[in-house]
């Protein structure tokens, strides 16, 4: 069979059954399979690279740590053990064998269980001290560039743990204060709202032209990203972690925390990296970085850095210390 | 001490996201899949004593998964699928699963780039496809394009995505 003659029974049977949008429905009985290998091995690259694809634009909710549960419950609800051989010999070669990959994973095992109870018990502390009312102001940065690029400033996140926050960038500032959230756009009237969702909806981000929110926002369920707390609840859930030890620069250690997100909730950032001071567990840079932007393979990266304390008054997080007096305030209520 | 059931978990949560690729491949994105996932652990869980240290747990479980595929086949056929197909799908991942990272997703991380150096037509089909998980027909219209040409620029996109990754791993000395 010429090269043109197998590439083209490939491309038909490849058409049929993995591009149709339903190729059970169309063709019944079972798929019509070719007699040629180089046929048969084209498609099995056809279907690989497919489900390669699919794994990676997945975001079925049932993911693959609901998969290994439902696993681990059946294999527990059953009572299942494994099957043991009768031979003695084949026996004993098995359990030589077991007990030593039992010892090198239980080395590996008890090493891992150290190091992620140390990471776990810093992320607390971290956790500790983002929720206390300090007012802590960040400069943000953000990178849209597939490489190295440089970071370019957006703008300022004020923080005051998880009762108050103001990021203003451009002419825009958005906040929290206690209950209410609001924005304060260059012009027009300013909107206050009893949750985040309505700030959070696409249309009150195009409106408003949010850009920064859609990072920060996540989910409507969610605090945003922008607040620390958050942050380190998001690694608690959704990522495996890890600390490592920084050098003194000679008025503090930073440590870095570095976590990536397990497979599952593609809207948050891929992986999320913390610098802390080792002694006071004050975060001074977080880096949240998103490889896979509305479905596109786009890095991303936003970055915070601790910026100079400054004063910052109860009112700041209010919108009235935003805007001019007499501006129309709106107040929107519930979801979008 | 860690118990059995905790260093099976382990490997299953080391393994679950190449089996399921493998899964996916042959038989297509089903509810199959899932069911296929499950028994091939449960296999792999009560056959334990069967597996040779010596060799890799990845491959051992695609063995697994083999026959329980080709059973299930057997049954019910929703993709091409037979011996000479699985074989070659297993030494394509046995080739993806050498590549440098610890999970599958960092073994996989060229992926993105692979799709981001598609032509712009291509990579425009792609996620329309996989991302937007549009269907054949609506992709006629978004793009403009008669059934045939689309299907057949999502074949090419696949195959320069495989050329891609292959170059990549060829790149690092690794047998594609």
């Amino acid at each position: 069979m010429s090269e043109a003659s197998w590439q083209r029974e490939a491309e038909q049977l490849c058409e049929q059954w993995l591009d149709a949008d339903s190729p059970s429905a169309e063709s019944a009985g079972a798929p019509p399979t070719s007699a040629n290998e180089q046929v048969r091995r084209h498609i099995a690259d056809q279907q690989l690279v497919d489900a390669l694809l699919q794994s990676l634009a997945d975001r079925d909710p049932r993911d693959t740590s609901n998969r290994i549960r439902r696993v681990m419950d059946a294999i527990a609800a059953d009572g299942l053990s494994p099957r043991t051989s009768n031979h003695r010999t084949a026996k004993t070669w098995s359990l030589v064998g077991l007990a030593a990959c039992l010892l090198v994973a239980c080395t590996l095992l008890l090493m891992k269980s150290a190091n992620e109870s140390r990471a776990n018990e810093i992320l607390a502390q971290i956790r500790q001290v983002s929720l206390a009312d300090t007012d802590r102001i960040y400069h943000v940065f953000h990178s849209n560039s597939q490489h190295d690029a440089p970071f370019e400033f957006l703008g300022k996140l004020y923080l005051r743990g998880t009762t108050g926050f103001v990021v203003q960038v451009d002419k825009i500032a958005v906040g929290r204060c206690g209950d209410e959230y609001w924005v304060v756009p260059p012009e027009g009237p300013i909107f206050v709202a009893n949750s985040f969702n309505w700030l959070n909806s696409s249309s009150t981000r195009d409106m408003l032209e949010l850009e920064l929110l859609k990072d920060l926002s996540v989910t409507s369920h969610r605090a945003p990203l922008m607040q620390l707390s958050t942050i380190v609840e998001a690694i608690e859930g959704d990522y495996d972690f890890a600390v490592h030890r920084g050098t003194y620069d000679g008025l503090r250690r930073l440590d870095e925390l570095s976590a990536s997100r397990r497979p599952g909730n593609m809207e948050l950032p891929s992986s999320i990296r913390l610098w802390f001071d080792a002694d006071t567990k004050i975060v001074h840079t977080v880096e949240l970085t998103w490889s896979v932007v509305d479905g596109q393979p786009l890095r991303h990266s936003v970055r915070f850095t601790l910026a100079p304390a400054e004063n910052v008054a109860d009112a700041w997080y209010q919108h009235a210390a935003h805007h001019t007096a007499g501006r129309l305030v709106r107040r929107v209520n519930g979801d979008p | 001490m860690p118990d059995a059931h905790k260093l099976f978990e382990a490997l299953v949560r080391e393994h679950a996201a190449m089996l399921l690729v493998y899964l996916r491949a042959a038989l297509g994105n089903t509810s199959d899949v899932d069911d296929l996932f499950q028994e091939t652990m449960i296999v792999a869980w009560r056959r334990l004593d069967d597996f040779d240290q010596s060799r890799p747990f990845g491959q051992w479980l695609r063995g697994i998964a083999k026959r329980l595929v080709l059973a299930h086949h057997r049954r019910q056929s929703v993709r091409p699928c037979d011996a000479v197909i699985l074989d070659q799908l297993d030494a394509r991942i046995s080739n993806l699963a050498a590549h440098p990272g610890d999970t599958w997703q960092e073994k996989l991380a060229l992926l993105p780039n692979c799709i981001q150096s598609l032509p712009d037509h291509f990579r425009h089909a792609v996620r329309l496809r996989y991302f937007q998980k549009q269907p054949i027909a609506q992709l006629v219209e978004s793009l403009e394009a008669s059934e045939a040409a689309i299907k057949k620029r999502l074949q090419r996109a696949r195959a320069l995505i495989l050329d891609c990754i292959q170059k990549n791993l060829s790149r690092l000395g690794l047998s594609v």
